[in-house]
């Protein structure tokens, strides 16, 4: 039986015009606000999306996660921290450790680090140094990375919030399909004597 | 030019050139390619802050330096704790500079525009359209403000020299139509654009101005000080009211009106900073007597609002009999321009209401044609006047902005409805003012403190 | 020129041997034995069964493939004419699927699959050796210039027999 494929949100270069509304969407979608329609003061941390608007002489548009089938980043988690949820590839941030190796697996670098927040402050954690004397203290960090807005009723945040539809669901499986049904009408109305032995055309 | 930096501008670090604020702008003041930083043409820009709103492009923590945003929140006039984004369209902060002001100790008289009421809870965590003005007014006192009065008071002011000055008018005093001048923006664009017609903007100044004009007259002579010692300050939802109250005429006797305007956002800002917790205060109200309003000074801060509030006075002075219906639905609305026409004591009166600047030009040029055939016309420069203006709390998800304007113009009609006091004529308050201190509308005293010139230096 | 197959829709029938065929080619071993339902059903061609038409589609060996493009990997690369798939460095991102325009490749069982023309199946591409209806072409350089050149002449001058 197949498998259902991983969706994964993607964007369209030709229609971005890199006004970072996705960014700010996406880390309003998961920052615990709770409210129904945020205003920049209810902000009481920054904002961390985990879409990355990406801006190149040759094309702008964001890049995120594309919930690999076999992902490098779950696969190389030592702490068996990035799991399957509703299809999704989710970094469940209670497991996370902040090692940091899927950054280094993940080949869009799709994966950011930051510092955990609660009551509008860093959550800090002390380290103390080899001799046992003074304590450091630094930040807790964990890995984000696009988690498919699994539980928003609304679906991706992104998706919901860009200004010029650039960002939309590729259902891979289904555009697959569309894509193969328009090839062989092509090659039924266009394509003819492929078998020169068949005469006319 | 008056060497003064624009109140509204765009920095270059955080801009991407997404060209949203274009879209926006209702003057065409934002210039840039696409995907470069924009930037704003000082000479056509009319402050609204429409554009700050809209801005969406902001200094990414994965990108920014810490440094160099702390020395942004300076330059911007921010509080440095304040741990909202930087956004790349920006307005300049009065917040910090009054929070000092009142710690050293000064007789402090403050105002807020209708708008506010209607949408402070939002920077609190309540829903879209909550209106609080017990909290508001429980707020300022928490911040030290010795006289907590309200905009509202002078918005009923308004009506009563804006209608008189309309029915001399009417009379053959002066041209028609009348335009409201209570939004600065729109009078600067005037100004602008239209220099020509400036003698068709009602000389009245805005509520803002005739609030601080009278808290440091009257205001002053009931509490004893000093005009010069009185420092005023207004809250509101408009970046563009802080070039206002520096305008040349906006003035009385040698003292400014308004001494410090701050937005709905920057009040908020300031209650964060002093942890004042804003959603369990108390509802108290505002200091009498100039902190007394009716329900129609209160829905200033909406389209139509100005001119339903004006109707039900004028049609009462008029015909001598109230307005049948208090609510004049016929100037409700949204973006873009409106007419009507009613008949009172059986002259036909013409009245436009217009939403959003952008939508003038055509009634400006027929004005200049003069194939206008309207007697009075309210213009406010944002889509669904001041609840949208560009002081308000930032909606964060462009898709939810129609929404949250929708609840907040129901908050302020709310407030109207369950208001004893619906009408500005009737505002005991007003009609004590006029007894004791100011004599008649358009009189002597209205003219010096109440009444100004556009057209003068920006 | 890469050489590539193509199925003739006016031909095709539908029956779906050729998607049997090549998954038991691809899965090294008979279906049709015991325990051959364990394999990983994974044809590299795809059948598109509609009102309108009927034809199987498989990977046309781009020139300038578009999946070995897009791969982040490095995984699809040209080898001999053939556009390969590493198995080995793939990741199963479907980014290829995204690319491809005709919908020829696919990602099962982690990895992406595509047709590769049976180029280590003694017998040839395993589609054609199993098509009732003769359905498929392998398109090689010289088959292709040969009909372009046999065109050419039969728009210049519709009478005439071109010379190759």
């Amino acid at each position: 039986m197949q498998s259902q494929l991983s969706d994964f949100v993607v964007a369209d270069a030709s229609r971005c015009i890199g006004c970072r509304v996705c960014e700010v969407a996406c880390a309003v979608a998961h920052t615990a606000t709770g409210k129904e329609h945020p205003v920049a003061g209810n902000l009481d941390s920054p904002l961390l999306p985990r879409l990355y608007l990406v801006r190149t002489p040759l094309a702008t548009a964001p890049v995120q996660c594309r919930h690999c089938e076999d992902a490098p980043c779950a696969a190389s988690c030592p702490a068996g921290a990035i799991r399957r949820k509703d299809g999704a590839l989710v970094v469940e941030e209670a497991r996370c450790v902040g090692c940091k190796t899927c950054m280094l697996a993940c080949p869009f670098g799709a994966v950011e680090l930051v510092p955990v927040y609660a009551q509008g402050r860093a959550v800090m954690q002390t380290v103390q140094t080899e001799d046992g004397g003074v304590c450091t203290v630094s930040p807790v960090m964990v890995a984000v990375k696009c988690d498919m807005c699994t539980g928003r009723q609304a679906g991706p945040a992104c998706v919901q919030a860009c200004p010029r539809g650039a960002l939309r669901m590729a259902a891979v499986s289904d555009l697959r399909r569309r894509r193969c049904a328009q090839a062989a009408a092509g090659l039924a109305k266009y394509v003819t004597a492929l078998h020169p032995e068949d005469g006319r055309s | 030019m008056n060497g003064q930096q624009n109140v509204i501008r765009i920095d270059s670090d955080i801009c991407t050139g997404c060209g949203r604020c274009k879209d926006v702008c209702p003057v065409g003041a934002v210039e840039g390619v696409q995907g470069t930083p924009h930037s704003i043409r000082e000479d056509v820009c009319v402050l609204c802050g429409q554009c700050v709103q809209q801005c969406s492009a902001f200094a990414s923590f994965y990108e920014q330096h810490p440094a160099c945003i702390a020395e942004k929140k300076r330059e911007r006039g921010l509080f440095v704790s304040e741990a909202a984004p930087l956004f790349a369209a920006w307005h300049t902060g009065d917040a910090p500079r009054v929070a000092s002001r009142l710690a050293e100790g000064c007789h402090s008289m403050v105002q807020c525009a209708p708008a506010v009421r209607a949408a402070i809870g939002e920077e609190f965590g309540m829903p879209a359209g909550a209106l609080t003005p017990g909290r508001l007014a429980a707020a300022l006192r928490r911040l030290g403000f010795d006289r907590v009065y309200d905009t509202n008071f002078a918005a009923d002011l308004t009506i009563m020299e804006e209608g008189s000055e309309l029915l001399q008018r009417m009379e053959g005093a002066g041209p028609l139509p009348m335009f409201t001048s209570c939004c600065p923006a729109w009078v600067r664009y005037a100004e602008q654009q239209f220099p020509d017609l400036l003698e068709h903007l009602s000389s009245c100044k805005s509520p803002q101005q005739m609030a601080g004009a009278v808290f440091k007259s009257y205001g002053a002579q009931l509490d004893g000080v000093d005009p010069r010692q009185v420092f005023s300050v207004a809250v509101m939802p408009c970046t563009c009211k802080k070039a206002e109250a520096q305008r040349p005429g906006m003035e009385h006797d040698g003292v400014r009106d308004v001494d410090a305007v701050l937005t709905t956002g920057e009040l908020a800002a300031m209650l964060r900073q002093a942890h004042i917790d804003f959603a369990a205060l108390p509802d108290e109200p505002f200091d009498r007597p100039l902190g007394s309003y009716s329900g129609a000074g209160n829905i200033f801060g909406l389209t139509g609002g100005v001119m339903e509030a004006a109707l039900r006075t004028a049609y009462e002075l008029v015909t001598g009999e109230p307005v049948p219906c208090t609510e004049l639905v016929y100037v409700r609305g949204g973006e873009g321009i409106r007419h009507a026409t009613l008949t009172m004591d059986g002259r036909t009166f013409r009245v436009a209401v217009v939403a959003g600047l952008q939508h003038v030009r055509p009634l400006l040029e027929a004005v200049r044609a003069g194939t206008c055939d309207v007697d009075f016309v309210e213009v406010m420069c944002c889509p669904q006047g001041c609840i949208s203006g560009g002081g308000q709390p930032k909606v964060l998800l462009p898709f939810q902005r129609d929404e949250v304007y929708a609840a907040r113009k129901a908050a302020l009609y709310r407030h109207d409805a369950e208001l004893a006091c619906r009408k500005s004529h009737e505002n005991p308050q007003v009609q004590a003012l006029y007894r004791e201190f100011l004599g008649e509308p358009l009189g002597h005293v209205s003219h010096n403190l109440l009444h100004t010139v556009y057209g003068q230096t920006r | 020129m890469n050489a590539f197959i193509v199925a003739d829709p006016r031909r095709c029938i539908g029956c779906a041997a050729c998607e049997v065929a090549c998954a038991a080619a691809a899965a090294g071993q008979s279906v049709f034995a015991p325990g051959g339902q364990a394999a990983v059903f994974s044809p590299r061609l795809h059948l598109v069964a509609e009102a309108a038409v009927t034809a199987p589609v498989q990977c046309r060996q781009c020139a300038d493939a578009p999946c070995a493009a897009i791969c982040p990997r490095g995984a699809i690369r040209m080898a001999e004419g053939v556009v390969t798939v590493d198995s080995g460095l793939c990741i199963g991102c479907k980014m290829c699927m995204v690319a491809c325009p005709v919908g020829a490749i696919e990602v099962r069982g982690g990895r992406a699959s595509k047709c590769q023309l049976c180029t280590d199946r003694p017998e040839g591409p395993a589609c054609m050796q199993v098509c009732p209806a003769e359905a498929f072409t392998l398109v090689r350089a010289q088959t292709l210039r040969a009909e372009l050149v046999r065109r050419r002449a039969a728009g210049l001058c519709p009478a005439a027999d071109a010379r190759p």
